[in-house]
């Protein structure tokens, strides 16, 4: 977080992590589709060709002015390929909160179980403790008839307890509810930081 | 001893006001000299710090996110060939705009897009010159790094409280209301 003093600009950085094709990249095609224009910049994704996330998704919405000052919310994913260890490690590079998006269909939860070990890696790597850093959870395809249950993925997944909710991206179920929880756990942080 | 977000961690907590209105006229003398269209300076993370001028269409943040991006994939080119010196500038030509890029530091980064009119041997002596500058400006933001009380905390402090907070929820409930979309 950093607050630009000539523009006013409260810039908070948020980040969604997780496995390949868990859903990071659909959330936040969601979120930008039912954000107002005034209130967003332009989407920007680096793909392969395949359509999978290369780089990043982007864009930053900004939530008009709030006792004079302008809070800016930059929204990345990463990529959650293996081979992209170094861009995942860069995306995260300032990030003030995180939100993880866990497939939660059953074959799929040792991928969750390793990119969450990645994240925690990471972010002690930059200094921060994964026990405090604002993270939260979205159980995704919860529509799957092979989804485990919450309190398998609570049990394999959340062990500090951060908050969690079900979504199912391809609907937009969820997503939204996430993203406000995140933002004020964000939100929390910083003030308590303070 | 680790921290307990990025707050703490975050060097921009000692930007001051007055660093950076230092930092914003250096970007404004050097896009005046420079003859640039766009300049923005940005932390490696893609973050923009000060920026001046305008493009039309074109989104700056995008710029600096994706200018970002691009130096951290040439260092890990370099480190792939075990080369750990990075690229000290970039320049790519198009048939209306030219961008040069530039690493200030290790954490930051200057990018300028501008048209054909200036050759860039200039741009760069210009760029060098205002990069002295800056970089001057941000070893003020390491003497307020985090442990110092930034001459803003205060202001912060009154600024990021509970009422901010409640405001922040308004206003997400009023751009999503009747978009909530709980199971």
């Amino acid at each position: 977080m950093f607050i630009n003093w000539t523009t006013n600009q409260i810039n908070i950085k948020v980040v969604y992590h997780g496995p390949g094709l868990s859903g990071k990249t659909t959330s936040l095609e969601h979120i930008y589709s039912l954000t107002p224009k005034d209130y967003k910049g332009d989407f920007v994704a680096l793909n392969t060709d395949e359509d999978r996330t290369l780089y990043f998704d982007y864009f930053q919405m900004e939530f008009g002015n709030i006792k004079g000052f302008k809070p800016c919310f930059q929204l990345y994913t990463v990529p959650g390929q293996r081979r992209y260890f170094a861009s995942r490690k860069l995306i995260l590079h300032g990030a003030d909160g995180v939100i993880f998006v866990a497939d939660s269909d059953g074959s799929r939860l040792q991928a969750n179980v390793d990119m969450l070990s990645l994240l925690e890696r990471h972010l002690r790597e930059y200094g921060l403790d994964p026990q405090t850093f604002p993270i939260v959870f979205q159980y995704n395809k919860r529509d799957l008839p092979t989804a485990l249950s919450v309190d398998e993925l609570q049990h394999y997944l959340n062990p500090y307890g951060c908050p969690y909710f079900e979504t199912i991206a391809v609907s937009g179920s969820g997503v939204i509810t996430t993203f406000k929880a995140a933002v004020n756990l964000v939100v929390a942080q910083v003030i308590k930081d303070l | 001893m680790t921290k307990t977000s990025g707050f703490e961690f975050d060097r921009f907590s000692g930007l001051t006001r007055a660093t950076q209105l230092k930092l914003d006229e250096s970007i404004r003398e050097l896009a005046v000299k420079a003859e640039a269209s766009l300049l923005l300076l940005s932390d490696k993370s893609g973050r923009l710090v000060s920026i001046e001028g305008s493009v039309a269409s074109l989104d700056p943040s995008i710029l600096s996110a994706v200018s970002a991006s691009f130096f951290a994939a040439l260092a890990e080119i370099g480190n792939l060939i075990g080369e750990s010196r990075r690229s000290a500038y970039q320049y790519f030509e198009g048939d209306t705009y030219k961008i040069y890029l530039t690493f200030v530091n290790d954490d930051f980064f200057l990018t300028a897009v501008f048209r054909g009119r200036i050759p860039l041997g200039l741009v760069r002596t210009y760029c060098n010159q205002t990069l002295k500058k800056i970089r001057t400006y941000l070893l003020e933001i390491e003497l307020n790094a985090p442990g110092e009380p930034s001459p803003e905390a205060d202001e912060t402090a009154d600024i990021l409280n509970d009422d901010f907070a409640l405001a922040l929820d308004d206003t997400m409930q009023d751009i999503f209301r009747d978009k909530d979309d709980e199971k």
